[in-house]
């Protein structure tokens, strides 16, 4: 590289190094009581009992979110990969219409809509499919509704790009050799796909890993994440070290997973080829 | 079972997934058109513009617009900028060193925005960023540098190198170059650059709740008050207003096909 080379990317470098990685660095020296070299705060991470209790919770939730997300994502990809131009043009439309709005006013639509006297329980009691409300929000269902919500797009864009990378000319060969539908599905598309399916699930786990806004609107206060926990513990009972604490720690495994998918993803290429 | 019963099956499920992610924008657009002063349907003769009304009328709303569409342009037109430059910079050189760069440029990606928020807050209240119009832009321009990046680093792909060598082997200096050659031929990527990251700033609250407090007010920070005290009908006007203006950039996009391009340069 040349110097008139870096001179041009000096700037943004200085940029995000004094104004993102330096205080990323700070919040690192907090956590540990710079410049001391303690492990208290992460000592109390393991031994809370609260703490604990919230991780259990975020790592269902993103469980869940994880696997309803990429469930419903393959579904639209698969047709959208052999959709018909107009029926694709419509779908993608629908698909990056949420990917336009914020997570906040998403979230609103989705408490309008859930509620206890929201639209969907008003429309279930009128059906008479109900007699009382359900509980859909302010738990854990509605933080899972508006995370799914958010993700399937995402989700979307991967597995589609990935699926288009499939040639056609394996299924036909695989159904001309007279393969049922449902063995060249899942013989010949669903190996083929297994890469695609990796990124979408690590991307998405490792997204709903740092909602906020989404469990904090929806989960209405009882339904908590690590991400609101932090914000509560920093701002309200202003315990600095246990919330930067759990942020490293949030950050180290999401940089963490996405590696060991990076490397699973090569290994996996590498066997096939 | 029947082939033709099964794909129709499938192809119903996905129409109806496709809606599940439609429902929340349709849904807010009617709900803010209720007479009434609480959220409801309305019913379907009693559409009224009074909660519209009523934002302009209100101070706490118009200053919030005034702020975030300032820092929206602040911070597109800081991320935008510095993340030109330095993809320009990366493409030239096609070293180890600059592959390396740009991965680290991609970090605050993967990162939590709790984590972001924390960090800038502790450094912000430092150095007198807390709280001011510039802070807020600076945090969200932050955020916007990986997507830019992603996207105008796409866009140098298909561009031939020959073209800048033979532009610097004519006399023309780097800056030349980059000014007369590469930017004329990236202004799709830079403007899809340029919209997504005003429409980040635009949207973003996590890290504005940090890093601002009372004299910088966005609207989606308004918004995000407005809901917890109490979810009423302004609030879905506002909100579908920024879905409106969301729809407007989206669609400005697409029309030069930008949209998938802007958006799907958002992951690695």
């Amino acid at each position: 590289m040349t110097r008139s080379q870096f001179a041009y990317i000096l700037p943004v470098l200085l940029f995000l190094v004094l104004l993102y990685f330096l205080p990323m660095f700070k919040i690192v020296g907090i956590s540990l009581e710079f410049p001391d070299f303690d492990l208290k705060h992460y000592v109390k991470l393991y031994e809370s009992n609260a703490v604990r209790r919230i991780a259990w919770t975020t790592f269902v939730i993103c469980t869940a979110t994880t696997i309803i997300t990429v469930f419903l994502s393959y579904i639209l990809a698969y047709d959208l990969r052999f959709a018909s131009p107009g029926r694709q043009k419509f779908m993608f439309m629908l698909v990056l219409l949420p990917l336009w709005t914020s997570a906040l006013i998403r979230c609103v639509a989705w408490l309008i809509l859930l509620r206890q006297n929201g639209l969907v329980n008003e429309a279930l009691m009128f059906v008479g499919a109900i007699d009382t409300p359900l509980e859909l929000v302010r738990n854990k269902i509605g933080v899972i509704v508006g995370m799914v919500h958010f993700l399937v797009p995402f989700a979307v864009l991967t597995l589609y790009a990935s699926f288009r990378d499939i040639d056609e000319r394996l299924m036909q060969a695989s159904r001309s050799l007279g393969g049922r539908r449902i063995d060249t599905l899942s013989k010949v598309f669903l190996p083929l796909s297994a890469t695609g399916v990796l990124q979408a699930v690590t991307l998405t786990f490792v997204f709903s890993l740092g909602f906020y806004v989404t469990p904090a609107l929806l989960g209405g206060g009882r339904t908590v994440m690590l991400s609101e926990y932090v914000s509560v513990s920093v701002l309200q009972t202003l315990r600095w070290g246990l919330g930067t604490a759990i942020c490293i720690v949030l950050a180290v495994l999401c940089i963490g997973l996405v590696l060991l998918s990076q490397r699973a993803i090569k290994r996996w290429n590498g066997a096939v080829a | 079972m029947n082939p033709d019963f099964t794909s129709y099956f499938w192809k119903t499920v996905s129409l109806v997934i496709a809606f599940f992610l439609a429902a929340p924008a349709i849904v807010i657009i009617p709900v803010s058109l209720t007479p009434s002063n609480y959220i409801e349907m309305p019913g379907v003769s009693d559409f009224s513009l009074r909660h519209y009304h009523e934002l302009l009328k209100d101070n706490r709303w118009t200053t919030a617009a005034w702020d975030s569409l300032r820092i929206a342009l602040l911070s597109s037109f800081l991320a935008t900028s510095l993340s030109l430059v330095a993809s320009i910079g990366i493409w030239r050189s096609q070293s180890k060193w600059s592959a390396a760069i740009q991965s680290a440029l991609l970090v605050p990606l993967i990162i939590p925005q709790i984590a972001t928020a924390l960090a800038l807050y502790s450094i912000w209240v430092q150095t007198g960023l807390y709280d001011t119009l510039i802070g807020v832009a600076i945090a969200h321009a932050i955020l916007a540098v990986p997507f830019c990046i992603v996207t105008i680093s796409s866009s140098l792909s298909n561009l031939d190198p020959r073209l800048d060598k033979a532009a610097l082997s004519l006399g023309a200096s780097h800056f030349r170059s980059m000014w007369d050659v590469l930017i004329p031929s990236l202004k799709p990527g830079i403007a899809a650059a340029a919209l997504f990251s005003f429409v980040l700033s635009w949207d973003e609250v996590v890290v504005t709740l940090f890093v601002a407090s009372r004299s910088v007010s966005t609207l989606p920070r308004e918004i995000w008050n407005g809901v917890r005290e109490n979810l009423d009908p302004s609030v879905a006007a506002v909100s579908t207003l920024l879905i409106l203006i969301s729809i407007c950039i989206a669609l400005v996009a697409w029309a030069k096909d930008l949209s998938v391009r802007a958006k799907s340069g958002e992951r690695q």
